[in-house]
């Protein structure tokens, strides 16, 4: 049961680490993105695109969390859950900041390519 | 539930539930697909574009599904891994994740061949502007 609760805990953490960075993303990226009308159309796909990749990520490290062998978490006590919590993130946070990085690059990549035209 | 049912029930919805999600993803990103691709895009170009996201999805969540082996050293015969129900658990779990992993990575990676599909578009519109420009001179 409490291994229950610790896990609904890594998940609403890192939903929430999701939420944040999403809504941190959301309006550069459409300023990015509506910059000129080569770009525009696609807007909307890599607004979406970017908050799925990013719960998948997440989604990724959350489920292949390892559990504890049944009789450490009988010994378990309040902290050890917590440290468990904790040690969960951890991947949670090389995931997130991976994909961050790599969809900042691709960004990067279609703004170089594309950001260069003037609407006419 | 036996550890011999729970092998194979697990195994088929890791997959079926892996495909689901490839099949959702796609199914949430069709719309803003079609606007990216629609406006003046080369037709036939376009349409692959488009068709090639879902079969891209879903082959990446069963490459993720596949990459994932129950043969490991303390579990080198099919009767020690279905002994052992924790291993069974923790390796639906591994499957779930690389299916996730496999498709951010396809996902992201789509991104970067719709950046090059943009791109000659672009440089066909401005082609085409430059042509007529030329004609009317």
């Amino acid at each position: 049961m409490n291994g229950l609760v610790a896990w609904i805990a890594l998940a609403a953490a890192a939903g929430a680490l999701v939420a944040v960075m999403a809504g941190l993303m959301r309006k550069p990226m459409q300023d990015l993105l509506t910059a000129n009308r080569h770009m525009a159309p696609a807007a909307k796909f890599y607004g979406r695109a970017f908050v799925i990749v990013i719960s998948l990520a997440a989604l990724a490290a959350v489920v292949g969390a390892d559990f504890p062998c049944p009789q450490q978490a009988q010994e378990k006590a309040f902290m050890g859950w917590v440290w468990w919590t904790a040690d969960g993130l951890k991947p949670v946070f090389w995931s997130l900041s991976g994909f961050l990085m790599g969809y900042v690059l691709l960004l990067t990549i279609l703004f170089g390519i594309l950001g260069r035209y003037r609407d006419e | 539930m036996t550890n011999e049912a729970y092998l194979p029930v697990s195994y088929f919805a890791a997959a079926a539930g892996g495909v689901a999600l490839a099949a959702a993803t796609a199914a949430v990103l069709a719309r803003p697909e079609r606007e990216a691709t629609a406006e003046h895009a080369p037709g036939p170009l376009a349409r692959i574009v488009r068709r090639v996201l879902p079969t891209w999805l879903i082959l990446a969540a069963l490459m993720g599904f596949a990459s994932v082996t129950y043969f490991d050293c303390h579990h080198d015969s099919y009767s020690k891994i279905v002994a052992d129900r924790d291993h069974l658990v923790h390796k639906t779990g591994e499957q779930a994740s690389a299916i996730s992993n496999y498709l951010a990575v396809a996902l992201a990676a789509y991104g970067l061949v719709l950046v090059f599909f943009l791109w000659a578009r672009a440089a066909g519109r401005r082609t085409a502007r430059r042509t007529t420009f030329r004609k009317v001179l």
